[in-house]
């Protein structure tokens, strides 16, 4: 069964994130920010992160460029709710650093999943 | 009978005695004539006393002489002249009438009569009285007085110390002839002496007098010269005053502080106020005033500040012709002719304020912008849960049943939260758009036909697009500018239908066909009008139509911020944004954006140097205009180009043409069959043949989209000619 990293600040959404994916079939990781995305990754065999960007601690976009240099051939999907400059500019960025799809929080669950299961499957 | 020597003798000796006293007589005469001539030839008193002497020589032995003179208020005898055997001194002799000495001198003034005395009677006298002499006692001693108008000025005396019959009463009376012409002699010449001492001193003050006339007069010429200096630097104050006064920019008035009455205005207040001179003297202070009694407290004011300026921040002023301004006043009180003046001078500051509250509105929009993004991104993980674990539950739950029926309500609610947090985001990124030359019309028409799709049948859409202009924006802004106002133009016509118009034209506006002037400048504009026949505005609330919130549908239906954030997008880019509205008469925004002198166009006309080829190309959109200029601009470049405004017909003629393409270019939004679909469809068929997607403003792909479809590249419109002419020829050379 493949194995997700949900890395997320919110405890809310990462427990509603959980139980979307889990209906889908997947096994599931939580982390509350990037430093512990970054050590489960590490401890753990995990096929997909999901992970937010404007977090306490260590934010999404240092986790990200992170994890790809060391690890170039995973596989991301960043989500964000924005900050100031509106969603789309921290997503362009994270997009740039090599996460594959981008989603602006409120999520479109089809979309998601629809992402999800194409990078797992390939 | 003849004589006897008697008689004879008598006769003679008579007659010698005739003669004698005929000489004696002469003699005298002599001396008169002398003593008066002496007045007239001597220069002083002392040369006139030496005169008399020399003259009395003539006559009587005057060896031993004096003249002295009394002062009755000195009470003194002062000899004047002496000549005299002895060495002793003649000195003044000081109060004489009490003296113990006795003086003959005095006795002679005192009894103003002549005195003839020997040594013996003196010395008797002398002895019978107890007194002692006044210097040396003389043999013999004359003294006669000399009078002038009958009071006794001095004496004349004679003396021998040596003869006591030097002389008899026959000198006396010889001395007593002369005393008189003495006396006048001396009193002339005194009086003469006097009058030229007078003279000399009168003299002496008509110098000093002229000295100090001179001295004055040079004072007064230079008081006059001051005077004359200071008027003239009055007069050229009082000019530079005038010219100040009537040149200040600001409107400047001069008024009675009592009577308030106007006395002079400068030229910038008969322009402000609208008045002319003489109507404006016949005019008091609170003529001008909207604010009556405010202005008698502010002129109480500045009557109580002495000659301190007092400012009055904003007074309302109305003008000839009716209409009021706020104006800023500072006043100061003078005193002129005796009264009380005040000067004022009133600036209008309509503008000003206009600009502070446009400044406050500013920093208003830039505080929610500010705090709207800040506030979205946790509004944003919410909704994120609120949505997911809405979803989880709807999954949970039985079909039609009244749960789900309520799960669903609370997913609307939550749509319609997400889209106003969307908004609140393009609100508050107004300044960081991503700016590039856009061709306006072609996101119009995209616009028109996602809205087409939503619109109900009752609402007619009317559109005349006519220029290809391009200004430099945000394609994504535009976009959702033309959405906001045809949205809220359908809704203004949701319930009873009605006709939505586009219009988008060239427009160029000088200074004085500028709408206005202070928003935008005079040059060429891209006019986009969206008008509809709904409902309208309200005349009270078309000011706040632009304000964030403000909203005129029910609680819950509208975010407020749609006409805001069109409004913001519409001033970042230098455009305007008017609004014409009536109740009942349906809503028209006109819309100027600056149009820029394109590269576009320019480039147009520089085929020459752009890569080119004979290729066959397939081009598919379904926006016939838009289709066709692509097809005239792929010929400009050399290539034979097949025309396809329906996708399906596209895919039906590749299917039996495929080898007669060398590139196939198509739209990504079009009805039936999008253009990934096509594209993926084409590979399907030929997956050597290049496909190059494009598409409006808004679509967002993603590249790994475009790989699983297999597109070779996609582009975003506007496409610049030279980009274009580039990525074909790379993507024709590529293949082959």
């Amino acid at each position: 069964m493949a194995k997700i990293l949900i890395i997320d600040d919110d405890v809310q959404f990462r427990k509603m994130l959980s139980q979307v994916l889990k209906r889908a079939g997947y096994e599931i990781s939580e982390a509350e920010d990037g430093n512990e995305g970054t050590r489960i990754y590490e401890t753990e065999p995990i096929d997909l992160v999901i992970t937010d960007l404007i977090m306490p601690k260590k934010e999404g976009i240092e986790t990200i460029s992170e994890l790809k240099k060391k690890y170039p051939d995973i596989k991301i999907i960043a989500i964000s709710g924005g900050g100031r400059v509106g969603p789309e500019s921290y997503l362009t960025f994270a997009e740039k650093l090599g996460a594959l799809y981008t989603f602006s929080k409120p999520l479109d669950r089809d979309k998601v999943l629809e992402a999800v299961h194409e990078l797992i499957s390939e | 009978m003849r004589p006897t020597n008697e008689k004879l003798e008598q006769r003679i000796k008579m007659l010698e005695q005739e003669a004698e006293r005929h000489r004696q007589s002469e003699s005298i005469n002599k001396t008169l004539y002398a003593i008066s001539n002496a007045v007239s030839t001597t220069s002083n008193l002392t040369e006139l006393y030496k005169t008399i002497h020399i003259s009395l020589s003539h006559i009587i032995d005057v060896t031993n002489f004096y003249i002295g003179l009394y002062h009755e208020e000195r009470d003194s005898i002062v000899i004047l002249f002496y000549s005299d055997q002895t060495s002793d001194d003649f000195k003044e002799l000081v109060n004489i009438s009490k003296s113990d000495s006795l003086s003959l001198t005095y006795e002679v003034v005192k009894t103003r009569k002549p005195l003839l005395i020997q040594k013996k009677d003196l010395e008797a006298w002398l002895t019978r009285e107890n007194r002692k002499p006044c210097g040396r006692i003389p043999e013999i001693w004359i003294g006669v007085p000399l009078k002038i108008r009958n009071k006794v000025m001095g004496v004349i005396a004679t003396q021998s110390y040596t003869n006591s019959n030097q002389y008899t009463q026959k000198d006396v009376d010889l001395l007593v002839s002369v005393s008189n012409q003495v006396a006048l002699a001396i009193d002339r010449k005194k009086y003469e002496e006097e009058l030229n001492i007078h003279r000399n001193h009168l003299e002496i003050l008509v110098n000093n007098r002229t000295a100090e006339l001179t001295e004055l007069n040079k004072e007064l010429q230079k008081e006059i010269d001051d005077r004359k200096y200071a008027e003239q630097s009055l007069s050229e104050s009082e000019n530079r005053y005038y010219q100040l006064f009537e040149n200040e920019l600001d409107a400047t008035i001069v008024f009675d502080a009592e009577t308030l009455q106007f006395e002079d205005v400068n030229k910038a207040a008969l322009e402000l106020y609208g008045y002319s001179k003489e109507e404006f003297i016949n005019l008091k202070a609170h003529d001008i005033s909207t604010e009556k009694e405010k202005t008698k407290t502010d002129l109480q004011k500045i009557k109580d500040s002495e000659s301190k300026t007092v400012r009055v921040p904003v007074h309302y002023f109305k003008k000839k012709n009716g209409a009021t301004f706020p104006g800023e006043v500072n006043s100061s009180a003078f005193a002129s002719g005796g009264r009380k003046k005040i000067i004022s001078s009133i600036r209008d500051i309509t503008k000003r304020l206009k600009l502070e509250k446009e400044l406050r509105q500013a920093q208003k929009m830039e505080a929610i912008g500010t705090l709207a993004g800040g506030i979205a991104h946790d509004f944003n993980n919410i909704l994120s849960s609120i949505i997911g674990f809405t979803e989880l539950a709807i999954d949970d739950t039985s079909e039609n049943t009244l749960l789900q029926d309520n799960l669903h309500e609370v997913m609307i609610a939550s749509s319609r939260a997400r889209d106003l947090v969307q908004q609140i985001l393009t609100f508050s990124r107004q300044t960081e758009q991503d700016q590039k030359a856009v061709q306006i019309k072609i996101i119009v028409r995209e616009a028109i036909k996602l809205l087409r799709a939503t619109l109900p049948s009752t609402i007619a859409i009317r559109q005349n697009i006519e220029s290809d202009s391009m200004i430099m924006a945000d394609p994504i802004q535009i976009h959702q500018v033309i959405m906001n106002l045809c949205t809220n133009a359908s809704h203004a016509m949701i319930e009873k239908g009605g006709v939505l118009e586009v219009n988008l034209e060239d427009v160029e506006f000088d200074k004085w066909s500028i709408p206005q002037k202070k928003a935008i400048k005079p040059g060429k504009y891209l006019n986009l009008t969206v008008s509809d026949t709904g409902h309208g505005i309200p005349r009270s609330i078309i000011t706040r139509i632009f304000d964030p919130f403000f909203t005129t549908k029910p609680q819950g239906e509208g975010s407020g911020m749609g006409l805001s954030v069109v409004h913001g997008i519409i001033t970042d880019l230098n455009g305007m944004i008017l609004p014409f509205s009536e109740s009942g008469k349906g809503s028209t925004f006109k819309i100027y954006f600056p149009v820029i002198e394109s590269e576009y166009k320019q480039n147009t006309d520089d085929g020459a140097t752009l890569p080119k080829g004979t290729e066959c190309i397939l081009l598919i959109d379904d926006e016939h205009q838009v289709a066709k200029m692509g097809g005239q601009l792929l010929n400009s470049l050399g290539y034979d180009v097949t025309i396809k405004t329906n996708s399906i017909e596209a895919f039906e003629l590749f299917t039996t043409e495929s080898g007669n393409f060398d590139l196939v270019i198509t739209d990504l939004t079009m009805p039936n069959m999008s253009g990934d679909d096509l594209t993926m469809e084409i590979k399907k068929i030929n997956p050597h043949t290049p496909v190059i997607l494009y598409s409006g403003f808004s679509t967002k792909i993603n590249e790994k989209r475009i790989q699983t479809i297999g597109a070779d590249a996609f582009v975003t419109k506007p496409i610049l000619k030279k980009d274009f002419a580039k990525l074909i020829r790379e993507i024709l050379d590529k293949v082959n």
